[in-house]
């Protein structure tokens, strides 16, 4: 952790209001779109923002400071929006208990990209968007981690708390089901 | 040089390779099979133009008033108490500085509306209320000191009528009390039979004792 994190995780604990103001405004923007990637819905992610940082603000003080802020406060929204998705469900879900690693495996007989399906990651936002929004909660997770918020692999791994091999053969999976999709969009339009 | 790393595998590593994530030895064995392999060429260029895309997909704006309702509920309490202490604390200063101000500015002010001299109101209550302090114990005193021999005295006859039938039941166990007692209740059967007031004529020592 940065000497500016520190600082601010320091002012925290003093009950600076300012510096929990900070600690939102920095952080707020990654929260909400992880929860809205997670759970689907705005709405969702607005109460799980909200219930994040008031979580934050309230255990800073079992914080280890050795480790990233960002990560631990993913961590926790991560686990929020899961329980969003839990209630919908009413099943439990986690990231780490995947009972099936369901993704499609690879097909040596598939020959493989074709322009068309170069051409169709050119659709607009909306429809990829839509096609990403298919994939499980867990891939949709890790998928936003690693290219949105630009997480290494180790740091992906300490904030779903599921192990670094796991992270690497999830985003092989959810490259390989966005792949498929719209090969199968093209083929279905 | 060709490289014995097959199509399969080169697949399942080709998105950690295009995140930067393997090993730098692993990474190299890729970049020779990449080399002799249009189809894991055009794969790697696939999963780099997703991953591209992904990055660059729009996110939603933070909801208005976020910041606002976390701090409430986070600082709100804290924000809360804080201002009570600060209340307790400004009143009891407060309170202080007017009992000072009080003792202090009194005599001029009540001189000044011209109310008594509050030296000599002060004086006064203290003398009333140590009076009225006295008076209450004063009285108590004095009643002790009538009631208590009145009560002991009770006490102690009430203590000797108590043992007065153990006294006779142990006195008549010996014969010669038996026969006092005989004789002392023949004595007092003989004087009410003579002293009993006659119901047919008047006269006599028991009328002559109920007249007087």
């Amino acid at each position: 952790m940065g000497g500016d994190e520190r600082d601010l995780v320091r002012r925290c604990l003093a009950m600076d209001e300012r510096a929990y103001r900070e600690l939102v405004r920095a952080y707020q923007g990654p929260v909400v779109n992880l929860a809205w990637r997670i759970t689907g819905s705005a709405d969702d992610a607005a109460e799980v923002a909200q219930e994040t940082f008031i979580r934050v603000l309230r255990s800073l003080s079992t914080y280890d400071p050795d480790r990233p802020l960002r990560s631990w406060i993913f961590k926790i929204a991560s686990n929020l929006s899961l329980d969003v998705i839990r209630r919908r469900k009413r099943r439990p879900v986690s990231f780490e208990d995947l009972s099936s690693e369901d993704g499609p495996t690879f097909d040596p007989a598939d020959p493989g990209p074709g322009p068309d399906e170069g051409m169709r990651l050119e659709w607009s936002d909306e429809r990829f968007e839509a096609l990403i929004a298919e994939l499980p909660e867990y891939y949709r997770a890790i998928v936003h981690l690693r290219y949105r918020e630009e997480m290494p692999y180790d740091m992906i791994a300490e904030t779903l708390d599921i192990p670094l091999g796991t992270v690497k053969v999830r985003l092989h999976r959810a490259h390989e089901m966005i792949r498929r999709k719209l090969i199968a969009r093209g083929t279905t339009s | 040089m060709k490289s014995n790393l097959t199509c399969d595998a080169c697949e399942r590593e080709l998105v950690a390779y295009a995140d930067g994530a393997l090993h730098a030895a692993v990474a190299r064995v890729m970049e020779q099979h990449l080399d002799d392999c249009a189809r894991c060429r055009a794969s790697l260029e696939f999963h780099r133009a997703i991953a591209g895309r992904l990055a660059t997909l729009p996110g939603i704006p933070v909801p208005p008033g976020l910041e606002e309702r976390v701090l409430r509920a986070v600082a709100g309490p804290r924000r809360a108490a804080l201002r009570w202490k600060r209340a307790s604390a400004a009143a009891l200063a407060a309170s202080f500085a007017a009992t000072i101000g009080g003792i202090a500015f009194w005599p001029r002010l009540a001189a000044l509306w011209g109310l008594p001299d509050p030296a000599s109101a002060l004086a006064r209550g203290i003398d009333s209320g140590v009076e009225s302090m006295i008076a209450i114990p004063k009285r108590l005193a004095v009643d002790v000191a009538f009631y208590e021999p009145i009560v002991r005295q009770v006490c102690r006859s009430l203590d000797a009528l108590g043992s007065v039938p153990h006294a006779v039941l142990l006195s008549l166990r010996s014969p010669e009390a038996q026969a006092a007692g005989v004789m002392l209740l023949s004595l007092g059967v003989a004087l009410y039979l003579l002293l009993r007031p006659s119901t047919r004529k008047e006269g006599g020592i028991g009328h002559a004792c109920l007249a007087l």
